[in-house]
């Protein structure tokens, strides 16, 4: 049998997983945390006044025009969305396969989902003309006579994808966490934080009949988060898929957009886990050097499915035989926007090419380069298939470019101020590794070669 | 004159190249194989060249040897009123240095703007003791005036007018003075009154009305009125709108070849010509305070809120022009700094620029929008030159963005506009004429009432753009001004897309009218999330602004992009009185919300009102919609297709050039376009599409 390197480091005993997993949420926080969290608060601030300006005097303040009436929101939102699509992947998915190593990232990668799902949500609501209607769009109960909604569009399954999306996995996520809060309670010093964790840990007593539910329930929502992985990413493309738009209209969406999304979001994994394991050094012996290993692999491998699917369009394109999809994929390459494009396949098709060798897999400065090149990609990615695709359609009289504003910037950077704030948050007051399924691989009570003490 | 067309007037400017010369023998030849119904036209500003009278000289002696004279020229017709010229200006100037002019009442002419400094207006004006300006504004000649009479609006006077010899008007005001102001027919009865001077019967009456009824019994009633009483002949007149007839009795004229002694050849002249132009949209630049002109897309660059110095694609690449680069033109002693547009079709050795801009006191709209042309005409011996003028050019460093609704000039080998030759025509009627096969596995929605339809001849349309502005005032479409029709936010829901055909240097130009198509497989209606924008059984698809949330969605699955959002509250800017000229039987559209062409929905909700009314079914023309009633050559149908016997569904049925536009793409649109035949003798190119010329940028 092949000798598996342990799965958290320092010959770690059971107390000294609890202390230090729960070391950042009951000392006093770092400069380095509250330097970070000052930035990511400004951040979000100026967020807030961006969102409240495009909502109070209109979403021209953006660069949608005629005929890119989509922009930087929906590029933004597809990406956010796509971020999360990690998070539920390792935490789901790979609980049902057995995965033994997500357990010291699943929780971080979970709260990035949650965390990604919120920054995305903000999206379609806001870019809407007329905001304060947006709960027109859900099919409620209402005076307006037969005034419905219309279950043809892609875009009501998008708000019914999204919203289930962000309920299973928020649901999920707090489930996992209410041992770890009852354990943060048991070692409260205070009154305060005992009753503030004790009403989260939902009088969680650790009893043998409390873990046979929990582990029950924690597979259940398992097996319901799985299909999510597939459906959520799949649905948002069809927001492409089904219009007719020459660019957006094909049937290789649904899985290229998964496979992105997973893309992206082990790319954002790999990037937090790296400010995480910087920021809090005792994480380093639970969130490993073979973690980020296998994190990388899956960032290479969905690299090149991605990188599959755009040779794929172009193949397609021309096969098709039909003059406006060929121009699109042209345009898109060649066209005025062809930087945005070749930016896309570089950082996501070239550079995790890196990750072939060991020595790059494994070294925390190139795999967090690659990881940011690779979110830098897939922004791009659904700038390229927005954008590109709107700008030039049918009519050539009608051809536009995008006119972005320094509100869309401000809209794209402030997003990282609320997904920052909310993750800086989260580092300080949930355990963010998961107490109660790290002790079960430890090493502990096991020998090198796998017998009993 | 500043693009290659086929029209003879062009010709008269041509000069120089072998090629220009066959063109000439071209036009020549045509002119002679229609002797009789042709016609010889030299006339607007282009036409004040140095020797104008030597070029009207010429023109009468083509017409005449043509034999058109009395047929296509009726030189006893033409309008009376339309008979003062430059030299009675430079007189009446004269007597104003000369100080023999006490009082100066000027009318709603604009001498301070439209004449050049040499006319010497300003300081003659000076001049005179009493200056009074009555007008609606104090503009660049008001500035000059000792007294301001406002003058009531057009619409809110009587009057009468001479509008063709022996053809007279009456026009009857269409609303009470909105404001403190008088007419200045009134203010005319006034000062004779108060003067005690002038005919008795100026101030014998009270008001100008009763002025105006005694004059037409008197004088009009007796010729025209053909044994009818005056009060039924007054009542017909305001009805009919005219009385009289056309003088047609106009008979061929002997031409005196000795008229031909003193024209001598003109001298060649080094650099540029000059050409400047009145635009279709703003002419002198008298209504230059009017936004929905300024952003009328000009019919053939598509620009809007400026002015701009057009110049060849070959001239700009031998002297390094980029679209909007500033130059700094200079006419004799005069300069004007102007972005530079590169304008396909254009002569070389032309540099052309519209006058009627850079008003300094249009009022807050037209203010500096773009620069005065006016300014660098001369005048010589009182006769303004405006034309034939030698211009050079210096390339400065500066930009200046224009504002350009069409980014894409060429259909990228589409099958968009359809074209044909009249030869292609006379072999076969459908020549271009696209037969994609589509078929579909659902059946398609019923109309079992009306079933709206629309055709468009691309043949007849000139650009010029009526329909646009028709389409604008019937349906209070906002206007966004330049800073946002760069950002790609222009609100028309008609637009006439342009394409350049042929060789770039030489380019032609197609135009066509797009409005929403009102598809039956409409791409827009499935995907909106809240039923905004649905289905009527009448074909139309119906835009409940009540109902959208702005998703815009549809915007971007419309093939045609004919749909327009409300980036901003535009109705909210609309300011006293502006809301007057809203069309009260159309809202005005919130922030947030999606519009476009409803095919004047309210317009057939008004015949249907109508016909239900008068207790019968709705006819075929009973519904009119505006663009089509502003169509100055008829091309555009409109009516029920449910109707065997409309115009539009025997179009749909019969007209062999018609097609939808994205045929194959099987939306199933409600308009026909009709392909455009191009008289220009030339046998099929097989080539519909055309071919690549200069890029102006796409606004971003």
């Amino acid at each position: 049998m092949m000798k598996r390197n342990p799965l958290v480091l320092g010959n770690k005993t059971l107390k000294d997983v609890t202390d230090d997993i729960c070391a950042p949420v009951e000392r006093f926080p770092s400069k380095g945390w509250v330097g970070m969290f000052l930035g990511a608060k400004t951040l979000l601030l100026f967020y807030i006044g961006i969102l409240a300006s495009v909502v109070g005097v209109g979403i021209g303040l953006l660069g949608v025009n005629s005929p890119v009436f989509w922009g930087t929101m929906i590029v933004t939102f597809v990406f956010w969305i796509g971020i999360g699509h990690a998070g539920t992947l390792i935490s789901a998915v790979l609980f049902l396969f057995r995965q033994k190593w997500r357990t010291s990232v699943a929780r971080t990668a979970e709260a990035m989902t949650v965390f990604a799902v919120m920054t995305a949500g903000l999206f379609p609501l806001l870019h809407t003309g007329r905001p304060w209607l947006d709960y027109w769009l859900f099919p409620y109960p209402n005076q307006r006579g037969p005034l419905w909604v219309n279950f043809r569009s892609p875009l009501l399954w998008d708000v019914f994808a999204v919203s289930t999306y962000a309920t299973v996995s928020m649901v999920f996520w707090y489930i996992g966490l209410v041992p770890d809060f009852a354990t943060i309670k048991d070692r409260a010093k205070n009154k305060l934080r005992r009753t503030v964790y004790g009403a989260l840990s939902l009088g969680w007593r650790g009893t043998a009949k409390n873990w046979s539910h929990y582990e029950m329930v924690y597979l259940l929502l398992a097996g319901l988060s799985t299909p999510l992985v597939l459906s959520v990413h799949t649905i948002v493309s069809f927001d492409f898929a089904v219009s007719n738009l020459p660019g957006w209209h094909t049937t290789i969406f649904p899985p290229y957009f998964v496979a992105g999304a997973i893309f992206s979001g082990f790319a954002m994994v790999v990037t937090l886990m790296t400010l995480v394991r910087i920021g809090f050094p005792e994480f380093k012996n639970y969130v490993t050097l073979d973690h980020m290993e296998v994190m990388n692999k899956i960032i290479m491998t969905t690299g090149m499915l991605v990188g599959y699917a755009y040779a794929s369009e172009f193949f397609i394109a021309w096969y098709s035989g039909n003059q406006y999809e060929r121009f699109v994929f042209i345009n898109r390459a060649f066209g005025p926007y062809g930087w945005s494009y070749w930016i896309m396949v570089s950082c996501n098709v070239i550079f995790p090419q890196l990750f072939w060798f060991r020595r790059f897999r494994r070294s925390i400065p190139v795999m967090f380069v690659i990881s940011l090149l690779v979110n830098v990609g897939m922004w791009f990615e659904r700038f390229v298939i927005t954008v590109t695709s709107l700008h030039r359609d049918f009519l050539p009289s009608s051809w536009g470019m995008y006119a972005w504003s320094w509100f869309d910037t401000g809209v794209l950077v402030g997003s990282f101020g609320m997904f920052l704030t909310l993750f800086l948050l989260y580092l300080r007051l949930f355990p963010a590794v998961s107490i109660a399924e790290v002790k079960p691989v430890l090493h502990v009570g096991y020998d090198d070669k796998g017998g009993h003490h | 004159m500043l693009r290659k067309s086929n029209t003879p007037q062009s010709e008269e400017k041509r000069s120089g190249s072998v090629k220009k010369l066959d063109s000439a023998a071209k036009v020549a030849a045509d002119l002679w194989a229609n002797q009789g119904s042709s016609l010889v036209v030299a006339g607007g500003i282009t036409a004040l060249t140095e020797k104008s009278k030597e070029l009207q000289v010429a023109v009468n002696f083509l017409n005449s040897i043509l034999g058109n004279d009395g047929k296509t020229v009726d030189h006893k017709g033409g309008n009376p009123a339309h008979k003062a010229s430059y030299s009675d200006l430079a007189s009446l100037i004269a007597d104003m240095k000369g100080g023999k002019v006490k009082t100066l009442i000027i009318h709603r002419v604009n001498p301070g703007f439209v004449l050049p400094v040499e006319m010497g207006f300003a300081d003659a004006v000076k001049k005179v003791e009493m200056v009074i300006y009555t007008g609606d504004r104090i503009d660049e000649t008001g500035v000059f005036a000792d007294y301001i009479t406002p003058d009531n609006h057009a619409l809110e006077s009587w009057s009468d007018m001479e509008l063709a010899a022996g053809v007279y008007s009456i026009c009857q005001p269409a609303i009470r003075p909105m404001y403190d102001t008088r007419s200045f027919q009134l203010s005319l009865m006034t000062w004779a009154y108060l003067a005690n001077q002038g005919p008795a019967r100026l101030r014998d009456y009270e008001t100008f009305y009763d002025y105006l009824r005694v004059f037409w019994k008197s004088d009009i009633h007796p010729k025209y009125g053909k044994g009818q009483g005056f009060e039924d002949f007054w009542q017909s007149v305001l009805q009919k709108g005219f009385t009289g007839d056309l003088n047609n009795g106009s008979s061929a004229r002997s031409f005196k070849l000795d008229a031909f002694t003193s024209i001598k050849p003109a001298a060649t002249k080094e650099g540029f010509e000059l050409a400047l132009y009145a635009t279709s949209q703003h002419g002198d630049g008298s209504l230059a305070n009017v936004s929905w002109l300024h952003e009328l897309p000009d019919p053939v660059t598509k620009a809007v809120w400026d002015n701009y110095v057009m110049v060849s694609l070959a001239t700009a690449e031998k002297h390094g022009l980029k679209q909007a680069t500033v130059v700094e033109l200079t006419v004799g002693d005069k300069t004007l700094e102007l972005p530079v547009l590169i304008q396909p079709g254009l002569h070389d050795d032309v540099l052309a620029v519209a006058v009627g801009f850079g008003r300094t006191r249009a009022g807050k709209v037209g203010n500096g929008i773009g620069k005065n042309a006016f300014a660098v005409m001369s005048a010589k011996d009182g006769k303004v030159v405006a034309s034939g003028l030698t211009a050079t050019f210096k390339k400065t460093s500066k930009k200046y963005e224009l504002a350009i609704t069409q980014g894409h000039h060429t259909m990228e080998g589409r099958t968009i506009a359809v074209e044909a030759t009249l030869a292609d025509y006379n072999k076969k009627k459908s020549t271009g004429i696209p037969h994609p096969h589509v078929w579909s596995i659902w059946s398609g929605h019923e109309y079992s009432g009306h079933k709206w339809g629309m055709a468009v001849d691309l043949h007849t349309c000139t650009g010029c753009s009526s329909c646009v502005i028709a389409c604008q005032s019937e349906n209070n479409i906002p206007v966004v001004g330049k800073r946002y029709v760069i950002e790609g936010r222009e609100m028309h829901w008609l637009r006439i897309d342009r394409y350049y055909i042929g060789n770039p240097a030489d380019a032609e130009a197609v135009f066509q009218p797009v409005m929403c198509q009102h598809c039956d497989n409409a791409p827009c209606e499935t995907v909106c999330p809240v039923l905004a924008t649905v289905h009527s059984d009448e074909g139309l698809n119906d835009m409940v602004y009540n109902r959208c949330v702005g998703t815009r969605y549809c915007a971007n699955n419309c093939p045609y992009k004919v749909r327009r959002f409300n980036w901003f509250n535009y109705a909210k800017l609309i300011e006293k009185p502006l809301h007057m000229a809203l069309n009260p039987s159309v809202g005005v559209r919130t922030r947030g919300v999606m519009e476009k062409c409803t095919f004047c929905v309210q317009r057939i909700q008004d015949a249907k009102t109508v016909a239900r009314n008068e207790k019968r079914q709705l006819k075929d023309g009973d519904v009119k919609v505006a663009c089509q009633t502003a169509c100055p050559a008829g091309g555009i149908v409109f009516g029920d297709l449910n109707d065997p016997n409309s115009a539009v569904a025997k179009i749909f049925k019969t007209e062999e050039r018609g097609y939808a536009l994205l045929e194959e793409w099987h939306a199933k649109p409600s308009v026909r376009y009709l392909s455009k035949i191009r008289n220009n003798d030339k046998e099929s190119t097989g080539d519909q599409k055309g071919h690549g010329t200069a890029k102006q940028g796409e606004h971003s």
